[in-house]
């Protein structure tokens, strides 16, 4: 069976800087894999470069088994930690933008249901330029997970969300585990998911090596 | 079909964002507006100023208003990172460079709506002669500039010199162009459609500038 995500042997070098220097890793349905790193150490590259929205030096990219392509795309979700948000739009005109976009069914109540979830629905109305970090963190997660993609890239997903919004997203990381998602998670607060059963990789020397599981 | 989704969708969201800021539309026409004064200002009584001059003019003014309104209309596609969600689109990423070029020719030419009858009248050149063709050619030269444009403005998105790179490389990159397009305008104002020669420098470049971008967008979009 072909995992969800693998890369074979990336190599990346942004300048002369060699950042991932032959880092291998697969994902397999069901699974989150934290990855864990010194500031610098090159994981928002990697993932970037896992995501298809930059291209391996050298090394082998594949979602579920195929080379990237436009067509699998809408089966990827991209957290990073700028929100991909448009500041001169509302919170429900960005959601409506990005479903538009997946050609989602049925867009208006998938996007007032995620709103819902975020509990931003009461916002829906105010232009993203004027929320605080917290609140563009939470549209953001909505965003990502809106087309309800297979595989999942979130770098500092818990950045700047409250007690109840970090609960919240760790309850849907296990729902999406649950559900057969492959999850590559990049975040500091190990304890809010400390629950969760994750496989930890490192990421040293522009390359992956295999820690252990909780 | 899904290209067509969602190369609608982003025009849509541009013309929503211009619709409610109009920061470009109001910058750059202001702008132009200006200069057009400032030209007839300069240029008052000159009774002796040839087509050609008339042409060169308008059209270095079309320019300079549209290169203004390029360089500010990324700003909303860099806040927050816009711009790399939209390369995870799922269909070609060259719709993105579509798009913007789509937004931004809507853009000018209402912008052009405005100026070039204001410029015939304050610099009382004769283009109510031949409206018909004049609007042809400007439709293809603003296309051709437009497209160049989204072209530079798309690879120097990520750099921080980009307000000076983007005129720098426009200019002479737009030379083949502002000359057909001021050979042919001022063969216009003489009441003729100017040489087939000049329409097909115009028509070769928009080809040009619409397609390669298109090829290499793939490249070009890399964060």
């Amino acid at each position: 069976m072909n995992h969800l995500l693998e890369l074979v042997g990336v190599q990346k070098s942004l300048g002369h800087r060699s950042v991932l220097n032959g880092a291998d890793l697969t994902i397999d349905a069901g699974e989150i894999v934290w990855m864990v790193g010194r500031n610098g150490s090159g994981k928002t590259t990697l993932i970037k470069v896992a995501a298809g929205m930059s291209t391996p030096g050298k090394g082998t990219v594949l979602w579920f088994g195929n080379r990237p392509s436009s067509r699998l795309r809408s089966r990827i979700g991209v957290l990073l930690d700028e929100s991909f948000l448009y500041g001169e739009l509302t919170a429900e005109e960005n959601l409506l933008y990005y479903a538009k976009i997946y050609g989602l069914k049925d867009a208006r109540k998938q996007v007032h249901d995620g709103l819902e979830q975020v509990r931003l629905h009461r916002d829906k109305h105010v232009l993203v330029k004027a929320f605080s970090k917290g609140m563009k963190q939470r549209l953001a997660i909505a965003r990502t997970f809106l087309h309800q993609p297979e595989v999942l890239f979130l770098d500092e997903p818990y950045d700047g969300l409250d007690a109840a919004s970090s609960q919240l997203l760790t309850f849907w990381l296990e729902n999406l585990q649950k559900a057969g998602a492959g999850i590559l998670l990049v975040s500091h607060e190990a304890n809010a998911f400390r629950e969760l059963p994750v496989r930890t990789v490192k990421l040293a020397q522009g390359r992956l090596i295999e820690g252990d599981s909780q | 079909m899904i290209f067509w989704r969602v190369l609608w969708s982003m025009v849509g969201k541009d013309l929503r964002i211009e619709w409610r800021t109009k920061q470009l539309f109001i910058s750059s026409l202001s702008f132009a507006l200006l200069l057009v004064f400032l030209m007839g200002l300069v240029l008052y009584g000159s009774s002796n100023m040839t087509h050609f001059a008339d042409a060169g003019l308008l059209w270095l003014l079309i320019m300079m208003a549209g290169l203004f309104s390029l360089n500010r209309q990324d700003d909303k596609e860099r806040w927050d990172g816009a711009i790399y969600g939209a390369t995870m689109v799922p269909t070609d990423r060259s719709v993105l460079f579509y798009a913007r070029v789509m937004s931004h020719l809507l853009f000018v030419v209402v912008m052009e709506v405005v100026l070039v009858p204001l410029y015939s009248v304050v610099l009382g050149t004769s283009i109510q002669l031949a409206w018909g063709p004049i609007i042809l050619v400007l439709l293809m030269g603003t296309l051709g500039f437009v497209a160049v444009g989204a072209l530079l403005t798309s690879l120097a998105l990520t750099s921080s010199l980009r307000e000076i790179l983007v005129p720098i490389m426009i200019f002479p990159l737009s030379v083949p162009l502002l000359l057909g397009v001021v050979e042919v305008t001022s063969s216009m104002l003489q009441g003729n459609w100017g040489k087939g020669v000049w329409w097909a420098v115009i028509a070769a470049y928009d080809i040009l500038f619409l397609v390669l971008p298109g090829l290499l967008y793939d490249f070009i979009a890399e964060v």
